[in-house]
């Protein structure tokens, strides 16, 4: 007996539905292949099919490096300059070479 | 994964160049070099990139300065001094003792009045943005340096 109801009509269906795949000899060695394919890629073949992470990344890593270079060296000349500006008025004042006398 | 590591090592190496040629690369080789020596004058010649012109009359400003400065600190001294050993006689004089304190304070705003006014004379031959940056770093510094000594002084004795 066939159910009226349409979505008694579907479940039924689905219900006796089996699927049966063709089995693929080849499947496992496939796989097996793609592994190996991948473990003997080359460095240059890795970094082309990571290139835009990897560019991204060098990017990132290379402006920080260029940034931090920069900010050092500045902050480095600064400090001896302030060092400098303090000897340098040290000699031109009075006040200071008094100190230095008593 | 060793692709992944490899990648890494040659990005940090190369991160660590970049880095190391911008600290190289920033700042002025002759201002490095002034102040590697703690020459004050070179320093002054490559940081305010003076011309020969500029830097013969600062240096001349700095010599004629040398005289009101060696004046000022006999002054002080003999101030400062004056007040010591009235301090140390132990008479009770409290109105010449506020006498000899107003005196060496007194000198002090002169010193530090005619620093300032050196200073500025010394920016006037400067280009307008090097004698801005000049006082900008000189100008604070002469404010409160009466309470400080310089680092160095103990190895820079200044003869005049």
């Amino acid at each position: 007996m066939i159910p009226s109801d349409p979505h008694q009509r579907l479940s039924a269906t689905l219900g006796s539905w089996r699927m049966t795949p063709p089995r693929d000899s080849n499947f496992r060695p496939a796989v097996l292949e793609r592994i190996q394919q991948r473990a003997r890629a080359t460095w240059t073949e890795y970094v082309r099919s990571h290139g835009f992470s990897w560019s991204a990344a060098a990017l990132v890593a290379i402006t920080a490096a260029g940034w931090t270079g920069h900010a050092v060296a500045q902050a480095r000349l600064q400090e001896s300059r302030e060092q400098m500006v303090v000897s340098y008025l040290g000699k031109l004042d009075p006040r200071v070479l008094a100190k230095l006398r008593n | 994964m060793k692709h992944l590591v490899a990648t890494l090592i040659l990005l940090s190496a190369l991160a660590g160049a970049v880095g190391f040629v911008a600290f190289r690369a920033t700042g002025d080789r002759p201002v490095a070099e002034a102040l590697a020596k703690q020459d004050a004058m070179a320093w002054l010649r490559a940081d305010f990139k003076l011309t020969d012109d500029q830097f013969a009359a600062i240096k001349t400003l700095h010599d004629s300065y040398s005289v009101v400065c060696e004046a000022h600190c006999r002054d002080i001294m003999l101030a400062v001094r004056t007040r010591n050993e009235l301090k140390a006689s132990g008479q009770n004089d409290s109105s010449g003792l506020a006498a000899a304190d107003r005196r060496v304070e007194e000198l002090r705003t002169v010193c530090e009045t005619a620093i300032a006014a050196h200073v500025r004379a010394c920016a006037s031959h400067m280009s307008a943005e090097a004698g801005d940056r000049y006082l900008a770093l000189v100008l604070p510094k002469i404010k409160d340096f009466d309470h400080q000594a310089a680092p160095d002084l103990q190895l820079n004795h200044h003869q005049h």
